[in-house]
């Protein structure tokens, strides 16, 4: 597999949310198993830049690359389910695979999730962070070519949040899966992904972090403060 | 009920027989695709299809007695129409987001209002109540027959592409992402709803068929824990609702579209007060509990 072919691309590309600019002049490249993390404040538009990438927005000008056959897997932010929709767990993960499944994956992350036991409850009866959950084993049960968070944490505690972003980095890495994870805080990607992209007042920059003295200034450019960088059990936390 | 158990053996009157045939072989077609509409709430789209068909009604009679088709026929015109009206009310529903209740509002009376000049414009007097509010007297032999074939291929597409259809009903931005024809499946579950209102306009009429196509399911969805076990419960419902509403209609002499669907109706409110009387206990008793408890 060549993790250097043309895989996700953007030259210029002006995204609208109707007729009013949410981005302007975006331009980035991503190869084959590279893991984004896309932070910024509410409203900067991570939503819209991820949705344009899957097609399933197509209000737009500049040009888009995706590779061809991209499959996506999607876990979005949250999913509102009328309380009478009737789908158990298991059926609304399946939804789109149907029985044709890996069973080994399945099993594996569904007990990695702690969804094992939820599989025959009504989807609509499960709890935000368990939705969430679901929502994630559906997303990577069809192994997608690219798989695209969107604020995959947010319902969770601390441990939760650790436990959940190495499962994925590891499945993401194992299995050479090209991931965009969307958060309100750098901390909770910084060390889980390769690159960084920020976005407010409608562009996007990307924060070099090689190393601490390289994040440390990146940062400090692009939110115009100082900001401090430590390395805590090889841990990067900025402050 | 005698009396209608004597009616459906009697040789001497056949669109009973007819009507009940075609009303239990619609029924599996009803819960069945009544499910998908109520699932991705398309009620009102599937509403508007079923009031367009008088515009192919009236068109087909038109042909029929004005131009002197031989092969043109009301029945005809209503399943051309139908399919007709499913396809542009889904094309407008994809691309025209914004203003899409506007807009199938105001096909939904275009294509009545079609179907009205049609009617004014056909030698012979032709009643629109009967299409309107449908006449069991109106069913052959042959209707049946194609009713039957009509109902066998909309239950072999509702069972053949279920994972699609709950995929398109449950989160079609997902299915998109997965590289699911969403479009194609949506226009392709329209179409299955305009054969299907197509099946039961003679018994219950084009206006009053939408509630056999919904309160079924909206009873099932209280009782069902999965979309099979609506599809069956709905099924059960639908057939329940037309033999019994037959029935009652020949008995009273009353219309039996009317009938069948303020049976439905009535059922339907009696099992929403049932559920509010009994969650309410339920919560005054557990709230009893918790205070002796405390």
């Amino acid at each position: 597999m060549n993790t250097n072919e043309r895989f996700i691309e953007f030259n210029g590309v002006d995204i609208y949310f109707s007729s009013t600019p949410v981005l302007r002049n975006v331009s980035f490249s991503v190869r084959r198993g590279e893991k984004i993390g896309l932070i910024g404040p509410n409203g900067s538009g991570k939503t819209t830049l991820v949705r344009t990438i899957m097609s399933l927005h197509t209000h737009f000008q500049g040009a888009v690359y995706t590779a061809p056959c991209l499959t996506f897997g999607y876990a979005p932010q949250r999913k509102v389910v009328d309380i009478l929709v009737p789908l158990t767990v298991y059926e609304y993960v399946t939804l789109d695979t149907g029985a044709q499944y890996n069973s080994a994956l399945f099993d594996l992350w569904s007990e990695k999730l702690a969804l094992s036991r939820m599989m025959d409850k009504p989807f609509a009866s499960l709890s935000g962070g368990q939705k969430q959950r679901a929502l994630l084993l559906r997303s990577i049960l069809p192994c997608p070519d690219c798989l695209i968070l969107d604020e995959p944490t947010d319902n969770l505690d601390i441990k939760g949040e650790k436990g959940l972003l190495h499962l994925v980095d590891d499945f993401c890495i194992n299995n050479q899966i090209t991931m965009f994870i969307i958060s309100h805080s750098i901390n909770s990607v910084i060390n889980h992904v390769d690159r960084i992209f920020y976005l407010n007042d409608s562009s996007l920059h990307e924060i070099r972090h090689g190393n601490s003295a390289e994040l440390e200034q990146s940062l400090s450019r692009i939110f115009d403060t100082d900001v401090g960088v430590r390395q805590i059990n090889g841990q990067t936390i900025v402050f | 009920m005698n009396e209608f158990i004597r009616a459906l053996a009697n040789p001497d009157i056949p669109f009973l027989r007819y009507a009940l045939i075609a009303g239990l072989m619609a029924s599996i077609s009803f819960g069945i695709i009544g499910s998908y509409v109520v699932a991705r709430r398309i009620t009102y789209i599937a509403g508007a299809i079923a009031h367009c068909v008088l515009g192919g009604i009236g068109a087909g009679l038109f042909f029929q007695y004005k131009l002197g088709f031989a092969w043109s026929s009301p029945f005809f015109g209503a399943l051309v129409c139908s399919i007709f009206a499913a396809l542009v009310i889904g094309l407008v529903s994809i691309h025209a987001k914004q203003r899409e209740d506007t807009v199938i509002g105001a096909l939904w009376a275009a294509g009545m209002a079609a179907g009205l000049l049609f009617l004014s414009r056909t030698p012979g007097y032709f009643d629109p109540m009967s299409y309107l509010f449908g006449n069991i007297l109106l069913i052959s032999k042959y209707d049946v027959i194609i009713v039957i074939a009509l109902d066998i291929a909309v239950i072999a597409a509702g069972i053949l592409f279920y994972n699609k259809f709950l995929s398109i009903c449950f989160d079609e931005e997902f299915a998109k992402t997965r590289g699911i024809s969403t479009n194609r499946y949506y226009l392709l579950l329209l179409c299955l709803t305009a054969v299907s209102v197509f099946l039961l306009m003679r018994i219950v009429g084009l206006v009053m068929v939408i509630a056999l196509l919904t309160i079924p399911v909206a009873i099932a969805e209280n009782f069902a824990r999965r979309m099979w076990q609506v599809m069956i419960l709905s099924i059960i419902l639908c057939m329940a609702f037309i033999s019994s509403g037959l029935c009652i209609s020949y008995t009273t002499d009353l219309p039996s579209g009317a009938v069948i669907v303020i049976i439905a109706s009535i059922s339907y409110l009696c099992v929403m007060a049932a559920k509010k009387i009994w969650s309410s206990r339920h919560f005054f008793k557990t709230s009893k509990n918790n205070v002796g408890k405390q």
